[in-house]
């Protein structure tokens, strides 16, 4: 089965992280910017050719260089209509 | 009493930490490494105590240097207290350093810091429950209004009493009880997009964000050179010539005989009275003042990130990431600065790329304030053409490095700030650190530099020396003899190369020549002592022969082309 990664992820999309592929220093390295199993992201902006993704999580913003976006599984989520837009 | 700071990164440890103990602050380096800590002492009535502003952490498992630092220190047996900084609007992740800390066998209080955003953010957290459930003192604090530090200091005591320390956790278990205690304590209710949040997403978004940086940057130039130009002009120039140059000049001239040669140094040629006042403080320091201003306020505003994020493809191409935008940038104030806050970078061969750059050919602001002083008044364009080629530079030799040496590219990964107001004391520190260390440490050698001058252009040493370099200077670069008195004051320090010519009559070409042979050529004196510690006598060594060749070829091609152009 293909696996989603951040980096699929188009500008607006959410998703909920699956998994953290990689050892535990890595692990930890996202957990202190509070990129964990289970949390909900959203796609911001990436750079263009091949740059930083941009993702909103739990009200941060944070910049993801492609080594480590490709080491991050997501799975969509479609989206929830807002109410106040 | 021995007290530590702790918190993760940008949780405003430090703001709390010069509340605490007020100026009289000592910063070294963790020894055998290149982290550096802050120690100072707070002092009241009830207490005195030794606090040390502990390098930011996230986890006691360290990722990196500084974590390790941290740990080595909290191990180092002789802690009494820990107050953990965490941030209010960030409470989930900020909680995992405090569980972990409430593992350890020390007592903790806990400094909620950043309350005043939460409100307005909609995040609502109940102190009371939350400080039963981590049973250690908690004081909600607003570090940069003082809201909070004197309950904190007055609930000290209240730390010492013995807790049981909580039994170790694993990674699992930590963030399953910070999910429990999150889900008790905190409610977060649905907001209104806000103007700084619409304004994050068009400042990050390439289609939008792109041309927003480039007109920052332009616009951040221009107000750097109009603030120092206006500086100088209008308030420095005035005041040193109206009030300060007349009275030395008659004082000098009553007190020294005519046709002595003392009298030549004070307030001749370079007259070290004269020149060795007026160069470093109206010439360079207004530049200074500006560039340090501007870059606090892009810094403190939480725009640089955002800068970092949408360079980082270029960054990536010189063999660096987004993240090394900072100490790219304060090269562009101070080489000596820039060099020590490279220290932050992953990679020595990121650093290496970085510096080797910034000795080369990143003009220092006091070396910029020459430049313009020298330029502006003649030729824009020519100003312009000047920094598009070091600026070119920068980019193929950066791409060459990044080529040759071995090694690959870190990811660039890191959190982009809310917008903030920036806070007016804080960069008031900010600029003063900057300018102190600049009067203290450079302007004694811009003094020496100029005396150093004085003495061989009076005794007509730069006379023999300008005809060694003739073939160099005349032939090559096209400039009048006498300019090879900037090579020699150029390796003091890096704008004296260019206030010489300030002294000469030059054609356009010439202006434009000299001012890259100067930005190209060695770095100042400065720079030696912490190239050697930081990178070894061999990379030294290899810096000042790249630079001197690097400026002659650069400058003597741009006077072939110019020669054969017109
Ligand atoms: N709004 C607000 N900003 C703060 C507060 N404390 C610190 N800051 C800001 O947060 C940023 C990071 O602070 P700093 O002390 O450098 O963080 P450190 O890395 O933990 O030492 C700075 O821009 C501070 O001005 C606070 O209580 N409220």
């Amino acid at each position: 089965m293909d696996e989603t990664r951040l980096f699929d992820l188009s500008s607006g999309e959410t998703a909920i992280i699956k998994h953290l592929a990689g050892g535990q220093r890595f692990q930890r390295r996202m957990a202190a910017l509070g990129i964990r199993v289970g949390k909900t992201v959203r796609q911001i902006t990436s750079q263009p050719l091949r740059g930083p993704i941009v993702i909103e999580i739990d009200r941060s913003l944070i910049a993801v260089g492609q080594g480590m976006a490709e080491k991050i599984v997501v799975e969509a989520i479609e989206p929830i209509k807002k109410i106040d837009e | 009493m021995k007290i530590l700071l702790m918190g993760n990164p940008n949780v405003g440890k430090s703001v709390i930490f010069s509340r605490l103990t007020g100026i009289n602050v000592i910063a070294s380096n963790y020894p055998g490494t290149t982290v550096e800590f802050t120690k100072g002492f707070l002092k009241t009535p009830e207490l005195t105590a030794e606090i040390i502003d502990v390098p930011g952490a996230y986890t006691l498992s360290p990722t990196n240097k500084a974590e390790e630092v941290a740990v080595e220190m909290l191990n180092a047996g002789n802690t009494d207290l820990v107050i953990n900084v965490i941030d209010a609007t960030h409470l989930e992740r900020n909680l995992y350093l405090t569980l972990s800390l409430l593992e350890q066998n020390i007592p903790v209080i806990v400094a909620l810091n950043i309350w005043d955003e939460t409100k307005h953010l909609g995040i609502d957290i109940d102190l009371q429950k939350l400080e039963s459930l981590l049973r250690v003192p908690l004081v909600p604090t607003t570090a940069v209004t003082d809201e909070g530090l004197e309950e904190l200091i007055s609930r000290i005591p209240e730390a010492k009493s013995e807790l049981p320390p909580h039994p170790p956790r694993t990674d699992d278990e930590r963030w399953a009880e910070i999910g429990s205690i999150i889900k008790q304590v905190q409610t977060i209710t649905h907001r209104h997009h806000t103007f700084t949040e619409k304004l994050s997403d068009m400042t990050i978004k390439p289609a939008t964000g792109i041309p927003i940086a480039i007109l920052v940057a332009l616009l951040a130039f221009a107000l750097i050179i109009a603030i120092g130009m206006g500086l100088r002009r209008f308030v420095l120039l005035p005041f040193f010539e109206g009030f300060i140059f007349p009275p030395i000049r008659t004082g000098v001239t009553a007190i020294v005989p005519e046709g002595i040669i003392v009298r030549e140094i004070l307030i001749g040629h370079f007259g070290v009275l004269i020149d060795g006042i007026g160069w470093p403080l109206a010439l360079v320091l207004p530049y200074l003042l500006a560039f340090y201003l501007i870059l606090a306020i892009l810094e403190d505003t939480g725009y640089l990130s955002r800068l970092a994020c949408l360079l980082d493809i270029l960054f990536h191409r010189i063999g660096t990431h987004g993240g090394a935008v900072i100490p790219f940038l304060l090269g562009f104030g101070c080489t000596v600065g820039g060099i020590l806050s490279s220290r932050a970078l992953d990679t020595q061969r990121e650093r290496i790329i970085v510096v080797t750059l910034m000795c080369m050919a990143i003009p220092c602001a006091a070396q910029t304030g020459a430049i313009v002083a020298l330029l502006a008044g003649r030729s824009i364009p020519a100003l312009v053409i000047v920094y598009i080629i070091a600026f070119l530079f920068i980019l193929i030799a950066g791409m060459i490095m990044n080529k040759l040496l071995i090694g690959s590219t870190p990811t660039f990964f890191m959190e982009i700030p809310t917008y903030r107001i920036p806070n007016l004391r804080a960069v008031a520190k900010k600029i003063w650190m900057q300018v102190s260390s600049y009067l203290f440490q450079a302007v004694p050698l811009i003094v020496f530099g100029v005396f150093i001058a004085a003495i061989l252009y009076e005794t007509g040493i730069l006379y023999h020396i300008g005809i060694l370099f003739k073939p160099i200077v005349v032939g090559l670069l096209g400039l009048p003899a006498e300019a090879s008195v900037g090579l020699i004051l150029g390796i003091i320090r890096r704008e004296l190369a260019i206030a010489v010519l300030l002294n000469l009559d030059l054609t356009i070409v010439q202006l434009i020549v000299g001012s890259i042979v100067a930005l190209f050529y060695i770095p100042c004196a400065a720079v030696f002592p912490i190239l050697i510690k930081e990178f070894g006598v061999k990379y030294a060594i290899f810096i000042v022969l790249s630079t001197i060749v690097i400026a002659f070829i650069m400058g003597g091609i741009i006077n072939a082309t110019f020669a054969l152009v017109f």
